[in-house]
């Protein structure tokens, strides 16, 4: 129940700043809807169709929104290094459960933002999109969607934690940055993707972050496939959450805060 | 005199300086890796050949790097000089306010820009066996700060808004994604509505335009055009700002 109470707060701190929210989903729907326009005049022959791309696009833009954490520079910089943790410290919750309260309601707003402009195209041009008709694949790709959700989440935190070590973390962030774009689908899809490339981008988490919750919308993954995601998600996230212990228990330990 | 006062500043903050160098480098290289991925399966798109859309990157860079270097600091801090009414102040000096707000800060890191699409740019000249006079060079220089001052009147145009709506501070982050635009040919935006067309017309000639008269496919029109509308944008921007100034109401108003 303080949980719930927690999370409502939380929300109602996030929606306060809800012009800046849709500006920021808003930003993230220019770059893919450029390259739905570029692969309209690349001729292809790996056996994706003109609407396969535009809804995996569109599928793309709403699951970044919302699944896709951006908490780390905030952690980095506000807290670490600006001293802002201080106080989480000196509250009765663990930092990370605070974070994630804040983040969730983040992606909520943003989530359902995307989901109302989806469903306006998919009623406006049906033609245009291809999505699962099957409820139990529907399902499934929902929970991929949360674990999905989770492992960005933890990754990030992961990645928010180097400011304990790095004074300027921009570089760095910017090269995650980068990663997540070419081999989490942000980009195109990896079934485009050189085939060496390809294979690499399975092996690392990013594609679990966003590829693959996208093609199970989409109705491109079939129920046999969706074990393995499921599980290498699940993976991934133990993963990043030990990792994420590891540097908290190090890292608090160089922390210094400023003040009188 | 700013060229020295923005060097020194530079140099003070060592850690910034090497944080924006790989930030710079990271997303200069990303502009040419993500061409060369997106072309990877597929050899022409709209009648441009892989090599030519690679062209095409390295010379986003090179451009951009240029209005990043000079002007790019001055409009993050657009809004805020506004919103915090520290226009006041700029209003008073004898000097043109637009230049103060926009040309004062020189970011020297965007220099990596360049040089990454410099570097790319020569070795693609040279792997196409492309005859580069030097009349072409001179050609190339000139185009390249007719599309430098279209980017700055685009932004300009843009940020002077902020006078009215001085809380937008995001204005900014939205133009370094339209800015994507012009990463792209021509072509693709045919079929896009015409509003659409209409917008964002200027940034999509400013690195095509270069590249056709780099190749030699470059019409005299082409080339007209790009003159013509930095020109008149640059004289559409500076007037948009007077005309703004007069709705200033300072932080206090």
């Amino acid at each position: 129940m303080r949980y719930l109470r927690f999370f409502l707060l939380q929300f109602q701190e996030v929606i306060e700043d809800k012009s800046r929210i849709i500006v920021w989903f808003l930003l993230a729907t220019i770059a893919p809807l450029i390259l739905i326009l570029f692969w309209r005049g690349a001729s292809l022959s790996n056996g994706w169709t003109s609407a396969e791309i535009t809804s995996y696009y569109l599928f793309a833009i709403v699951i970044y929104a919302g699944a896709m954490c951006h908490q780390e520079e905030h952690v980095a910089t506000i807290d670490i290094q600006e001293g802002g943790l201080t106080a989480y410290l000196l509250k009765p919750f663990s930092y990370i459960r605070l974070i994630f309260f804040n983040e969730i309601s983040y992606r909520l707003i943003q989530g359902s933002v995307g989901l109302i402009l989806l469903g306006l195209l998919i009623l406006l041009f049906p033609q245009l999109f291809t999505f699962t008709k099957e409820i139990d694949i529907f399902l499934l790709s929902c929970l991929m969607l949360i674990l999905s959700f989770s492992l960005t989440f933890v990754f990030k935190m992961v990645v928010g934690l180097l400011g304990f070590w790095m004074t300027e973390t921009r570089g760095a962030f910017e090269a995650v940055n980068v990663l997540i774009v070419i081999f989490s689908g942000t980009l195109m899809p990896l079934a485009f993707l050189p085939e060496w490339l390809e294979k690499i981008a399975y092996l690392l988490p990013f594609a679990y972050m966003l590829y693959f919750p996208v093609i199970a919308f989409e109705g491109k993954l079939s129920i046999d496939q969706f074990g393995p995601v499921l599980i290498s998600q699940l993976i991934w996230i133990v993963i990043m959450y030990l990792l994420y212990r590891i540097l908290w228990k190090y890292g608090i330990k160089k922390y210094t805060a400023v003040g009188q | 005199m700013l060229l020295r006062l923005n060097l020194l500043k530079f140099f003070t903050y060592r850690a910034d300086l090497i944080s924006s160098s790989i930030a710079h480098t990271i997303w200069a290289s990303f502009t040419i890796i993500q061409m060369l991925l997106l072309t990877s399966k597929t050899s022409h798109v709209f009648g441009w050949s892989r090599d030519e859309l690679l062209i095409l990157a390295a010379m986003y860079n090179i451009i951009y790097s240029f209005f990043y270097m000079f002007f790019s600091r001055g409009f993050n801090s657009f809004s805020t000089t506004i919103h915090f009414g520290r226009l006041d102040g700029i209003l008073t000096k004898p000097i043109d306010s637009q230049f103060i707000m926009t040309c004062l800060y020189i970011t020297y890191t965007h220099a990596i820009r360049l040089i990454v699409g410099l570097s790319f740019l020569v070795y693609m000249i040279m792997y196409l066996h492309l005859h580069i006079t030097p009349m072409l060079v001179i050609g190339f220089i000139f185009l390249v700060i007719f599309s430098v001052m279209i980017i700055y009147s685009y932004w300009m145009l843009v940020m002077t808004l902020t006078i009215w709506f001085p809380k937008l501070s995001n204005l900014t982050d939205l133009l370094y994604q339209v800015n994507q635009v012009s990463k792209f040919p021509q072509e693709i935006y045919r079929g896009a509505s015409n509003y659409l067309l209409f917008t964002l017309f200027p940034l999509t000639i400013i690195i095509v335009t270069p590249v056709k008269y780099l190749l030699q496919k470059a019409l005299l029109g082409d080339v007209l055009l790009l003159v013509l509308f930095a020109c008149g944008m640059l004289l559409i921007s500076h007037f948009f700002w007077r005309y703004a100034l007069r709705f200033y109401t300072s932080a206090s108003g």
